[in-house]
């Protein structure tokens, strides 16, 4: 349960990249699952919590474009989050978070971590997706297509796409792996 | 390049940044699921007859519904078969009071006759 807890955690950074946010959407799907689907079958969980994640991650978009809309009606001077989105300074206020470590060979593993989040933040939402549901969660190409609400072939294109697109990007960036 | 183990790398590099979640982050996402697994949804349990066995066509709550519908049917043509009985059987005596009328010597208007009733009134007290 908490490896699932924390990948969500993540999946839930990548698309909102905000750690508070993340925080309340992985909550927010817990309780839902919870509430209305705690009487379903074991292994629909996966699937099951994977759909109502991405939902409310998509629900945190649209709430947050409406505000952004009012905020930006309101004032002129309010910073679009999108826009001004720098992933160096998330890069820097991770290492801030995990704080320095001492040796150098995991300085090195903790900037190729941060780089390797840096790329999939960069996916589109849909690859992401299919990329991470597919390989970090475990599930299989049908269940990946019921959690997205596509096809089994959009979800091997997206998953596919996806990984070229982080190996391109990764050893552009020097990194092999 | 093979997709499958370039994705299995990545994974496996996702799966080692786990542990750098903060403390902070780790301690809610905990509370979040024990709130969630206190609010958690029972499964309802329901009624189930006692001729349910092996699941088949008539397992289900589909199946339930239609032994209702079929149980109602049954008991409603029990109801007409019985009403046509007693119609019948009620037609049939009639039937055999008309005949036995008809084939007597006696006129139908004797019996409407007050006068007849009283002949057989004296009739049975004279015997």
């Amino acid at each position: 349960m908490e490896s699932v807890e924390r990948r969500a955690f993540k999946q839930a950074i990548f698309a909102v990249r905000d750690e508070e946010a993340a925080l309340d959407i992985v909550q927010d799907a817990m309780l839902k699952l919870a509430e209305k689907y705690g009487d379903r079958p074991d292994d629909e969980y996966p699937m099951l919590f994977q759909r109502i994640l991405q939902n409310t991650i998509r629900d945190y978009y649209r709430r947050s474009k409406v505000r952004s809309m009012w905020t930006t009606l309101l004032s002129a001077f309010t910073p679009d989050d999108e826009d001004d989105y720098d992933p160096l300074e998330t890069l820097a206020a991770d290492e801030d978070e995990t704080g320095p470590r001492t040796p150098e060979s995991k300085l090195q593993q903790a900037q190729t971590l941060n780089l390797i989040d840096d790329e999939i933040k960069k996916l589109p939402a849909r690859q992401r997706e299919a990329f991470l549901m597919r390989y970090w969660e475990d599930m299989d190409v049908a269940e990946t297509a019921a959690a997205m609400g596509c096809s089994e072939g959009s979800v091997k294109t997206h998953c596919s796409r996806a990984t070229h697109a982080l190996a391109a990007a990764l050893s552009a960036r020097g990194i092999k792996l | 390049m093979n997709e499958e183990r370039y994705a299995y790398r990545i994974r496996q590099a996702l799966n080692f940044g786990l542990k750098d979640v903060p403390p902070a982050a780790t301690r809610r996402l905990e509370a979040a699921r024990h709130l969630a697994l206190a609010k958690q949804k029972q499964a309802v349990p329901q009624m189930v007859p006692a001729t349910a066995g092996a699941p088949s066509f008539w397992s289900g709550s589909r199946a339930i519904y239609a032994k209702q519908t079929l149980a109602a049917l049954a008991l409603l043509l029990g109801m007409w078969i019985s009403f046509y009985w007693h119609s019948v059987q009620y037609v049939n005596e009639l039937e055999q009071v008309d005949s036995a009328l008809l084939t007597d010597e006696l006129p139908p208007d004797a019996f409407l006759d007050n006068d007849f009733f009283e002949w057989l009134k004296d009739d049975s007290s004279a015997e």
